[in-house]
């Protein structure tokens, strides 16, 4: 069969239908000169693009923070930075690591590849999709001006009340944090909103649920997990922690009843499925990668999906392993170290899964699928810990360590990075139309590997030593040099691999090899359009009969025709079977969702300092939501008067 | 080597409007409602977790709420709901005249509702969010239903003017009826709330 696929030919872009296509390049042309046409641009890939963009400067900004830490503990005494400094250090580290990166560059992935993936020509919503960005941005902005004011926040990313709250966190730092959270959390709703309806009804005809691709999958299930997560965190943050300091509401103050206790329980139930929304789409792209450097699909796809399912649903019956030092009923413990330790399953199940893959099929070690293999160890690890971790005993003894610390960072960088790097590698093609250097991808990938271990194991030893985390130094008595003194020698070796990273992809889209289509051979539709794909992404809508379309479909695709090319029509198909069912106009370039994301920005970051801002930021959020749907008249012979339906016998 | 393409099915003749979950913009109406919906699910939760730390629910010193106007409120959102429902049926058979009439009934409709929120928390209350834990649970709970409130004021009394004002075409009536679906959420949720609220601190 491998050989079959090896020659998997390409679609031609034009073939017969080339009088549709100069007609759609005149319907997606934009008037706009170049700098307006990429600020009102809805393209799921140009939102896409710079989205990925957005995360990794983040990633970078939050990583010199990281930088910066690791040279401060590199011996005892340092004194490099003070403890106000480090506070603020380790606290926008983590919040931006998690609500700036981690989170966002697999929600900024999945708006570039989910459209491509189900053979459709947009997110179900563009408009909104760019407001989604600009929320991001904005709020990731506020946050690294806060910092490099010294208005960063100080309380660690979780924030916990009463430190948190009026009477212990004085100033703005902390408002800061509460209103990035809000901005990262409507930017993270939005997108899953996007997510699950294009999923949902977008899909191409005959791409029933049971030929979903794994990465899709890992991405609906994700999408769900934001709807029911993320509610619980902005809750908290705005309308509580935000109103407790601002207006001296009583959520958190025990002295007027309230209860500090509660902000972990609402913050964790955000953010333990976090961790899981975070390394969910790392599973899909892992499934991805093996499948296309193997030649073989994905062994038991029903386990997969199932896998997938029954991590997103049990991860929300784990926040209070968080919890454990705090006074928790000891049934309540019980249940939820139970649950702990049951999440190993599904996950376990899935590594199987990979392994068997590759056993049966005929691997390919190409940059991509190195960074899958690493995947797999690193995750393991931080897996087996995460497992050591869910026994309340042995929790208590670490609890707050540098044992945590190497925990959660084998688990983010073995669950996101791994794979994220990996599936960079994967569409580099796809997105730019140029193959990376696999050299320096092999660079890339073996002082990553060895730098994470560097860097991230011993602090395991430390932790076991007794080191608490979010200290700004410690006396050389202790006999923690050492090992923190290794610890950012490896971080070193991270830094020199990201570097790597970041050259192979500046001098590959200068220069490097032409990609075409499918340099892959891979079989999903993604691979079917042109690279980079045309605005249109496809063009007739391609038909599936398969869980491997290009696979399956031999010298010739299937298609369906007659989308109308004179506007931005999808077409839209049943949920479940995927049978076409309506088709449906998408709207044109906008700068609304620019002007709705300035006033969410002018609400959110004023009431750091009034109420009243929510007031004012209601206001122009009303006028921009005029302007967003306000109608234009574009298509009069669609226009209805008093009385006369213009297409009512056609309907 | 170049792949070619089969025509397997033509699309032209699958329609361009269609209304309820056909429609991929009452799939977007849906995800809102389960994110929104949520949030005051949570926001119940927040009030009940908050009981605990009182040994009275309301504290010793506050006034127990008053029911006029959150029974007005009650009284006033179900009674909406043939008017919208009457706009809805209206919409699916492309009645221009009678869906202007229905939407301007909405907007009416939803003025009272956030007057009468206002009222609520102004004065049904008879405690304020930074009394104690009790008065900020309270008003937790109707700032975030209130926020839904104006929200779809602001949708429902625009797509009124669109209606009166703008050149409609026919996708838009599928509008109207997500904009009715949202409604019976945002009415139909508020009734546990308004039990949790107003009545159960006169049984707690």
């Amino acid at each position: 069969m491998s050989e079959t696929i090896a020659a998997a030919p390409t679609v031609d872009p034009n073939g017969p239908y080339e009088a549709e296509i100069a007609e759609l390049t005149r319907t997606y042309h934009s008037d706009a000169g170049r700098f307006w046409g990429w600020v009102t641009s809805v393209d799921h890939k140009s939102i896409g693009k710079r989205y990925i963009a957005t995360c990794f400067v983040f990633f970078i900004l939050a990583g010199l923070n990281a930088g910066v830490m690791r040279m401060q503990l590199a011996r005892p005494e340092n004194h490099i930075v003070g403890p106000d400094r480090y506070n603020q250090l380790f606290t926008v580290h983590g919040t931006a690591m998690m609500f700036l990166f981690a989170v966002p560059v697999m929600t900024a992935m999945a708006t570039y590849l989910v459209p491509l993936m189900v053979g459709t020509k947009e997110v179900a919503y563009p408009r909104l999709n760019a407001f989604g960005y600009w929320t991001f941005l904005i709020g990731g902005l506020f946050l690294f001006a806060g910092l490099y004011s010294n208005t960063g926040p100080d309380t660690g990313w979780f924030a916990y009340t009463p430190l948190s709250g009026p009477e212990y966190a004085a100033g703005k730092r902390v408002d800061v944090w509460a209103q990035v959270v809000t901005f990262t959390e409507i930017a993270g709703l939005v997108a899953a909103v996007e997510m699950i309806v294009t999923i949902f009804k977008m899909r191409a005809p005959g791409m029933s649920l049971n030929r979903i691709p794994l990465y899709v999958w890992s991405i609906l299930v994700v999408s769900f997990m934001i709807v029911f997560a993320m509610p619980s965190v902005a809750m908290a943050s705005t309308m509580m922690l935000a109103m407790d300091r601002l207006v001296a509401t009583h959520f958190f103050n025990r002295a007027e009843g309230g209860d500090p206790l509660l902000w972990q329980h609402l913050f964790w139930f955000f953010g333990h499925p976090e961790v899981y929304i975070m390394f969910i789409p790392g599973l899909g792209f892992v499934s991805a990668i093996i499948e296309t450097f193997t030649k073989r699909k994905i062994f038991a796809y029903p386990v997969m999906v199932l896998a997938l399912f029954v991590t997103g649903f049990v991860a929300f019956g784990l926040w209070v392993h968080h919890m454990f030092a705090t006074p928790v009923p000891q049934l309540g413990r019980s249940l939820f170290t139970a649950a702990s330790v049951l999440i190993a399953i599904p996950t376990g199940a899935q590594i199987f899964c990979w392994i068997a893959t590759i056993w049966a099929g005929r691997p390919r070690y190409t940059t991509s699928m190195m960074f899958a293999l690493g995947f797999i160890v690193v995750f393991t690890i931080g897996g087996m810990t995460g497992v050591m971790i869910a026994s309340v005993p042995f929790d208590l003894q670490v609890h707050d360590t540098y044992f945590i610390v190497a925990h959660f960072h084998y688990v983010i960088l073995g669950g996101v990075l791994f794979p994220l790097f990996g599936a960079c590698y994967l569409y580099f093609p796809k997105i730019t139309g140029r193959m990376m250097s696999e050299t320096l991808g092999k660079w890339n990938f073996w002082l990553f590997f060895v730098g994470v271990n560097v860097t991230f194991f011993p602090m395991h030893l430390l932790g076991l030593d007794g080191m608490p985390r979010r200290v700004y130094t410690y006396l050389p008595e202790m006999g923690w040099g050492k090992l923190n003194l290794i610890a950012t020698f490896g971080a070193v070796i991270i830094v020199s691999s990201v570097a790597v990273f970041l050259w192979n992809v500046i001098s590959s889209w200068r220069g490097g090899a032409i990609a075409g289509p499918n340099p892959w051979g891979a079989p999903g539709l993604e691979w079917a359009t042109s690279s980079p794909p045309p605005p249109w992404n496809f063009h007739p809508v391609p038909v599936v009969e398969g869980r491997a379309p290009l696979w399956e479909a031999g010298e010739e695709l299937p298609v369906a025709t007659g989308l109308a090319t004179d506007r931005r029509e999808v077409l839209i198909t049943t949920a479940l079977d995927a049978i076409p069912d309506n088709r449906h106009e998408h709207p044109g370039e906008s700068h609304w969702p620019l002007v709705m994301a300035i006033a969410v920005g002018v609400t959110f970051i004023g009431a750091v300092w009034t109420p009243w801002a929510y007031v004012v930021g209601f206001a122009m959020s009303a006028v921009a939501f005029g302007g967003w749907g306000w109608p234009r008249g574009e298509h009069p012979a669609d226009q209805v008067t008093d009385g006369v339906l213009p297409r009512s016998e056609a309907r | 080597m170049t792949r070619r393409m089969r025509s397997v099915m033509d699309l032209r003749e699958l329609p361009d409007v269609v209304f309820g979950p056909r429609d991929v913009m009452w799939w977007g109406t849906l995800g809102f409602v389960l994110i929104e919906g949520f949030t005051l699910v949570l926001c119940a939760a927040v009030f009940v977790y908050l009981t605990q730390n009182f040994s009275t629910w309301p504290p010793e010193h506050t006034l127990l709420p008053s029911l006029g106007a959150p029974i007005t409120q009650v009284v006033v959102m179900l009674a909406s709901i043939p008017v919208v429902l009457w706009t809805s049926r209206a919409a699916r058979r492309f009645d221009l005249g009678k869906v202007r009439i229905g939407l301007t009934l909405a907007t009416l409709f939803n003025m009272a509702f956030v007057g009468l929120r206002a009222v609520e928390l102004l004065v049904s209350l008879n405690v304020k969010w930074d009394t104690n834990a009790y008065g900020s649970a309270q008003w937790l709970v109707l700032g975030a239903h209130a926020t839904l409130l104006a929200v779809e004021l602001v949708e429902v009394a625009g797509m009124m003017l669109v209606f009166w004002l703008a050149p409609v075409e026919e996708k838009h009536f599928s509008d109207v009826s997500d904009m009715v679906f949202y409604w019976l959420f945002m009415t139909l949720g508020w009734m546990p709330l308004f039990v949790l609220c107003f009545l159960s601190p006169r049984w707690i």
